[in-house]
């Protein structure tokens, strides 16, 4: 074997992953890119990170060549870790992927005795300050940076100031976020599932624009181009940090937060199970046109690219798309599929715009109601992916009630 | 930015959380990803690295915010990206093993390791030492297959260009490579 065919060959060992690999990789850097921003950093920091090991280790040899007597038990305590030291390729490849390394779910907390008594979590410091309404603001929402991730709820952002809602490690930070948003984080309810409240402490009016998380929701405010302002309701600017920043996991924050509203708004709620309007999906005539994923697979939620049970989808749809109106599966298709949906250019009468000019319903700023997305929604779903949305009168929710809230105390 | 594209930029990337791309990212994104991801896997022959460097160059982008419409050869721009950000990981991790904790451990046997991922990642630590644009070449003619032409098109040059620094590209390696035990003459 010549020089150039030897060149070839070792250079096409990995040159040809398989075509799943690529589009899982492909789904996973768009998630890092669009979704959380501290993921999204993560990778470059992960690089830049290799970097700077580099020096940290030319000191670490430095240390080594001086304390000679210690390199001896050093050598020892490597040994015993030896075997388990180097991973192969082979080991790297086979183990989980990033992004599912990333999703896995954090390993279960060991069981407490009951004579063990759980400690209060709460934060070390937390500061809450009211803004009056007409504030004006480039980005309305709120942030838990734990050390396992970010729990967060985006009301607005605007074009000067994407990525906004942030928070550094260990605190929970957030502004323009009305009250009903704080409990939606802190007991991961939807706003659906939110009920009762006083006008001030509640997200109501006509629909503007954007939404949490990627829905369209309906917030009386107003605009200049550049910020906004909530129009009557009262909102907070929120800062609170944890006792120890580099340890605090979201769940104790979303703790922490909980502790903090019912100490400083005096908040006093009851759960109940209510019926509320809402889609079924079904498959529509004709049957899925999905493809079934035989086997293992990683979940991807982004509608353009999905691959996920029905189940999912389900929730996808109602989370991202659907303002949180329930969305039940109906399909009694088992296993995942494969899908691909596009969504734009809406459904004939059914998009942005369209109520001016195409006869859909649009209120305030220019988004469509639920119902006209749902109705989009329903056509590409039908076109594309063989399924269809149905509307269900009364589906069964837990909801929370809220039975008393007040104003909150001073810092 | 007005409240109507905003939303119908969303619409169209499938309202994902969080940030908005822009249409044309988006067609940037799916258009290039692939030829960026499969160098980075070819060069890191890693699933994380390759995603890390595929992730770090759209970000560069998305945080510099050059309009894509202003890219004269995105495609070029995003494989040098993607070869240059693969060999600097490839050059930290050789850098890496050669300081660890490291001449302590010199004296202990090196547990087996596949010969030919031996072979294949002292090759790449050689290109990594290469002039970026004889690397940028020469992955795209052994990794990827391409042709002269196709080469030439794609990194804005001449198909003489490419022959010449293929030539000299490969007569650099056979040198550096030489005193590796086992590398085939």
């Amino acid at each position: 074997m010549n020089f150039e065919q030897s060149l070839h060959r070792k250079m096409r060992q990995f040159a040809e992953p398989a075509q799943r690999q690529v589009d899982a990789a492909r789904d996973r850097v768009r998630q890092r890119l669009i979704g959380d921003p501290s993921s999204v950093y993560e990778g470059f920091i992960k690089l830049v990170d290799r970097q700077t090991s580099i020096r940290h280790r030319l000191s670490l040899r430095l240390v080594a060549v001086i304390a000679v007597a210690s390199a001896v038990l050093l050598a020892q305590q490597i040994a015993t870790r030896w075997p388990a030291q180097p991973e192969t390729i082979q080991e790297k490849l086979s183990s989980p992927s990033v992004a599912e390394r990333r999703t896995a779910l954090p390993p279960a907390a060991p069981q407490e005795t009951p004579a063990a008594p759980r400690p209060r979590l709460e934060f070390a410091a937390a500061s809450i300050r009211i803004m009056p309404p007409k504030t004006m603001m480039t980005s309305a929402g709120l942030a838990c940076h734990g050390r396992d991730g970010v729990k967060r709820a985006v009301l607005i952002i605007t074009s000067d100031a994407q990525g906004a809602v942030t928070a550094p490690q260990g605190r929970c930070v957030g502004q323009g976020i009305f009250l009903s948003t704080l409990i939606e984080i802190a007991y991961g309810v939807t706003p659906r599932q939110l009920a009762s409240g006083t006008g001030w402490a509640k997200t109501s009016g006509t629909v503007l624009e954007f939404g949490r998380g990627g829905n369209f929701v309906g917030l009386p405010a107003q605009w200049n181009g550049n910020q906004i302002g909530w129009f009557s309701n009262e909102s907070f600017q929120i800062e609170a940090v944890a006792e120890d920043p580099s340890t605090a996991t979201v769940a104790q924050l979303q703790q922490m937060l909980r502790n903090m509203i019912e100490d400083r708004f005096q908040l006093r709620f009851h759960r109940e199970r209510r019926e509320i309007p809402g889609y079924s999906l079904v498959v529509a005539e004709g049957g899925p046109k999905m493809n079934p994923i035989p086997g293992e697979y990683v979940e991807s939620l982004v509608t353009s690219n999905g691959k996920s049970t029905m189940e999912q989808l389900a929730r996808t749809l109602s989370s991202f798309l659907l303002d949180e109106v329930p969305v039940l599966d109906k399909t009694g298709l088992k296993g995942a599929y494969e899908y691909h949906l596009a969504l734009w250019p809406p459904a004939p009468g059914t998009g942005p715009g369209a109520g001016a000019n195409g006869g859909g319903t649009l209120r305030g700023g220019g988004a469509p109601a639920a119902e006209d997305r749902a109705k989009n929604l329903s056509a590409r779903m039908e076109e594309q992916l063989g399924l269809r949305l149905q509307e269900e009168k009364a589906i069964s929710v837990e909801v929370l009630v809220i039975d008393q809230v007040e104003r909150p105390s001073p810092n | 930015m007005s409240i109507v594209s905003s939303f119908e930029e969303r619409m169209a990337v499938g309202a994902v959380a969080g940030k908005i791309f822009s249409a044309e990212f988006e067609r940037m994104f799916e258009e290039h990803h692939d030829l960026v991801y499969r160098t980075a896997y070819g060069v890191t022959a890693s699933v994380e690295d390759a995603e890390d460097v595929a992730q770090t160059i759209f970000l560069q982008i998305l945080q510099r915010e050059i309009p894509v419409s202003s890219m004269e050869n995105p495609a070029g721009y995003l494989y040098r990206s993607a070869v240059n950000i693969s060999l600097t990981l490839v050059r930290s991790r050789a850098r890496r093993i050669s300081t660890t904790a490291g001449e302590i451990l010199a004296s202990r046997p090196t547990p087996a390791a596949d010969p030919a991922e031996e072979e294949r990642r002292k090759l790449y630590e050689a290109i990594s030492s290469l002039p970026a644009k004889m690397a940028e070449i020469l992955i795209l003619r052994y990794q990827h297959d391409f042709s002269d032409a196709r080469i030439a098109k794609m990194l804005g040059t001449s198909r003489g260009v490419i022959a010449v620094t293929l030539y000299r590209a490969r007569a650099r390696l056979k040198k550096m490579l030489r005193a590796s035990p086992g590398e085939e003459q």
